[in-house]
């Protein structure tokens, strides 16, 4: 960079100011959401006030990120990319040019065999490639000669990669002494290679995850298994065995929208915050880094409740949440008393212990629990 | 007496359902936030950033500008209402404490800044009886989040520059502030055309130029820091600071050239080594350049400093 000289430098205005920012101001500009007038008249202030640039500095968000700037020319034309990309475009032709001229004399030197074997001999060798199908060398006789030197051709190549793969195959070869020129044959009709098969088939197929799995991970002992449903543990029937006091409790179906969080550092309680928007925020750091907890698709919580690993929030429409795991897992969990359901928007929700909570609603409501959620009273 | 500006303008029947359909997205009934207390608010705001003669639609627009739902939680937490504290103790409670700890840097410190934030923001003090709560300053043109760290991080270097004033003087025996070098520099009379060219140089940049140049060369900030500022790349805060340092050159030369220095000698001016002139004793005294930035010291309550 060129070096600023001093005397410009020195000359840099400056002024003390009595008057300074204001902080919503400060905070606008910070947020870059003030008028492109305003901005300007505050970087004026700025560019003068070496008091509010501190104030700026400090009140910057600590996990902010420059934004990237758009390069004028693609970074694939830069002269690195295209350095690395002759390189193996030259590492490409060779190894190309490599393995047409082994092809070539592979199968040049197994035509001149095939004509100087004796016609009634056969020779059968077998040889073991890392996926552990026999290979047997078939030395035809003169009048099946041109066709096994097309297929000698052919074969020569699979088994050259197949070779090239495992060393076990390079192995075997230098253990008969044969050299390699005495290109084996798949034996006909050539199977599927098992290793290769299987592996792909593992590969190809995801682990199926199935909902219920985690439900039953997820099952209190005494809560229904099905959504919205009021039940009791008798299994009588729902419309006329609803009781003061049970619970109608949905199910947790790993309620976290498709996207996990981060699993939890064994034993470490985090701490939670809700933001503005009513996004559920989790620290591991004391508060140095958050992440956003993704709870059912709901964002728009209200309050929380939290202990250790035990956490409740609670939102808009009756949406209470629960995780005895740092918000790995989440169950949902709805109030019902005396055939009334908890609807209103919850904004307060406190639990004294594991066992004993309270829930206030916009509607003035008061719910409370003394189980964990498994039954509420309404007062 | 008729009333003018934004006053009249929004007690007008234009205007009422949009301060409706406002209140309503800030949720303030749910905190006991009265539709009318939530108008004054942003006529309150209006009043404060927007001139008297401001447009109907410009200050409605301004009004959808605003973060109505914090501002709703902040007037409501200002008035007293529990259940705005406990939705605010819920959202921010950790992060003042948080934000406190990154700026003081000192545990200690960062406690009893957060906690007198905290007391502030409840309102401990009265006023004509009433309760007055720092909430009620708030204008949502930021996020309160925000807000809390602007208004944490003011407070901080207004501690601090209290505190300067009463350092001890084993600290600054040890700084070499109290006991200066002996030796004074040596005196060159400066050509008067210098600084003129240099002062009109920079008074033509725009000020975002001046705001890179002072945090660059004043302030000691990094290329990272100053680009997270103003929200761009680092690179392109290097780039800007090689083309200004460039044409500023090129307007110096030319600032020269126009008061009757030649080519040769405008160049030989600009690199006059500094410590051979004549000390700016106004631009010294408001620069404080001997000083090192008060976010690098610890903030260290003397003994006997009453705490606010």
């Amino acid at each position: 960079m060129t070096e600023l000289s001093k005397i410009v430098a020195q000359r840099l205005p400056t002024a003390t100011y009595t008057v300074h920012l204001d902080p919503d101001v400060i905070t606008a500009f910070v947020e870059k959401t003030l008028g492109e007038r305003e901005r300007d008249q505050v970087l004026g202030h700025l560019a003068q006030c070496r008091d509010c640039r501190e104030i700026v500095a400090l009140s910057l968000p600590r996990h902010e990120t420059a934004l990237p700037t758009a390069s004028v020319r693609p970074l694939w034309l830069g002269w690195p990319v295209l350095r690395w990309g002759a390189l193996a475009a030259c590492v490409v032709v060779v190894g190309a040019a490599v393995t047409l001229h082994r092809e070539f004399r592979a199968s040049s030197r197994s035509g001149l065999s095939a004509e100087r074997s004796d016609s009634s001999k056969m020779v059968q060798e077998t040889a073991q490639t890392t996926s552990g199908s026999e290979i047997s060398v078939l030395q035809a006789n003169p009048a099946q000669a041109s066709e096994a030197r097309t297929g000698l051709a052919i074969a020569g190549k699979k088994v050259e990669l197949a070779k090239e793969e495992s060393p076990k195959g390079s192995v075997a070869a230098a253990k008969t002494g044969k050299p390699s020129a005495f290109v084996p044959l798949m034996k006909a009709p050539s199977p599927p290679i098992p290793a290769q098969t299987e592996a792909a088939e593992v590969g190809s197929a995801p682990v199926p995850v199935t909902p219920s799995s985690n439900a039953m991970d997820e099952v209190v002992p005494g809560r229904s298994k099905d959504a919205f449903q009021l039940s009791s543990s008798d299994g009588s029937d729902a419309a006329g065995g609803a009781m003061a006091g049970r619970p109608a409790v949905a199910m947790a179906q790993s309620a976290l929208g498709g996207k996990k969080a981060l699993a939890a550092p064994i034993g470490l309680a985090p701490r939670w915050t809700l933001s503005a928007d009513g996004t559920l925020q989790r620290s591991f750091d004391s508060g140095r880094t958050w992440e956003t907890i993704p709870v059912a698709g709901q964002s728009n919580f209200r309050a929380l409740a939290a202990d250790g690993l035990e956490i409740w929030v609670g939102g808009t429409k009756g949406a209470l949440y629960h995780s005895s795991d740092a918000g790995q897992n989440w169950t949902q969990v709805q109030p019902a008393a005396n055939g009334e359901v908890l609807t209103d928007d919850i904004i307060g929700v406190e639990f004294t212990d594991r066992l004993h909570g309270t829930v206030t609603t916009s509607g003035q409501q008061t719910w409370i629990t003394a189980d964990a959620g498994q039954s509420w009273q309404k007062q | 007496m008729a009333r003018h500006g934004v006053q009249s303008v929004v007690e007008g029947s234009g205007l009422k359902s949009p301060v409706m359909e406002l209140y309503s997205k800030s949720k303030g009934a749910e905190f006991g936030l009265t539709p009318e207390a939530f108008e004054r608010a942003l006529r309150e705001v209006a009043k404060k950033y927007l001139p008297a003669d401001c447009p109907q639609t410009e200050v409605h627009e301004f009004w959808a500008s605003l973060r109505v739902e914090e501002l709703a939680l902040a007037r409501a937490c200002a008035a007293g209402n529990e259940r705005a504290w406990e939705c605010f103790l819920t959202r921010y409670r950790e992060k003042l404490y948080d934000i406190a700890g990154y700026i003081a840097r000192e545990t200690s410190a960062a406690r009893e800044l957060a906690d007198t934030l905290y007391a502030d923001l409840y309102g401990t003090t009265l006023r004509d009886g009433q309760r007055v709560s720092k909430l009620a300053s708030y204008t949502g043109r930021g996020s309160l989040e925000g807000w809390l760290r602007t208004v944490l991080a003011q407070e901080y270097v207004n501690r601090y520059r209290r505190q300067r004033r009463l350092v001890s003087l084993d600290e600054e025996s040890e700084e070499g502030v109290q006991f200066p070098a002996a030796t004074s520099p040596p005196v060159v009379v400066v050509d008067s055309r210098v600084d003129a060219a240099v002062d009109e140089a920079l008074a033509e940049l725009p000020n975002e130029d001046r705001f890179i140049l002072a945090s660059y060369y004043l302030d000691e900030r990094t290329l990272a820091e100053i680009a997270r500022t103003l929200h761009v790349h680092e690179s392109t805060i290097s780039r800007k600071l090689d083309k200004l340092a460039k044409a500023l050159r090129k307007r110096i030369l030319a600032g020269l050239g126009r008061r009757g220095m030649s080519r040769q000698q405008a160049q030989e001016a600009l690199e006059v080594d500094v410590r051979d002139l004549r000390v700016n004793i106004r631009s010294r005294l408001v620069q404080e350049t001997a000083t090192p930035a008060f976010s690098e010291k610890k903030a260290e309550t003397p003994a006997g400093e009453p705490s606010r």
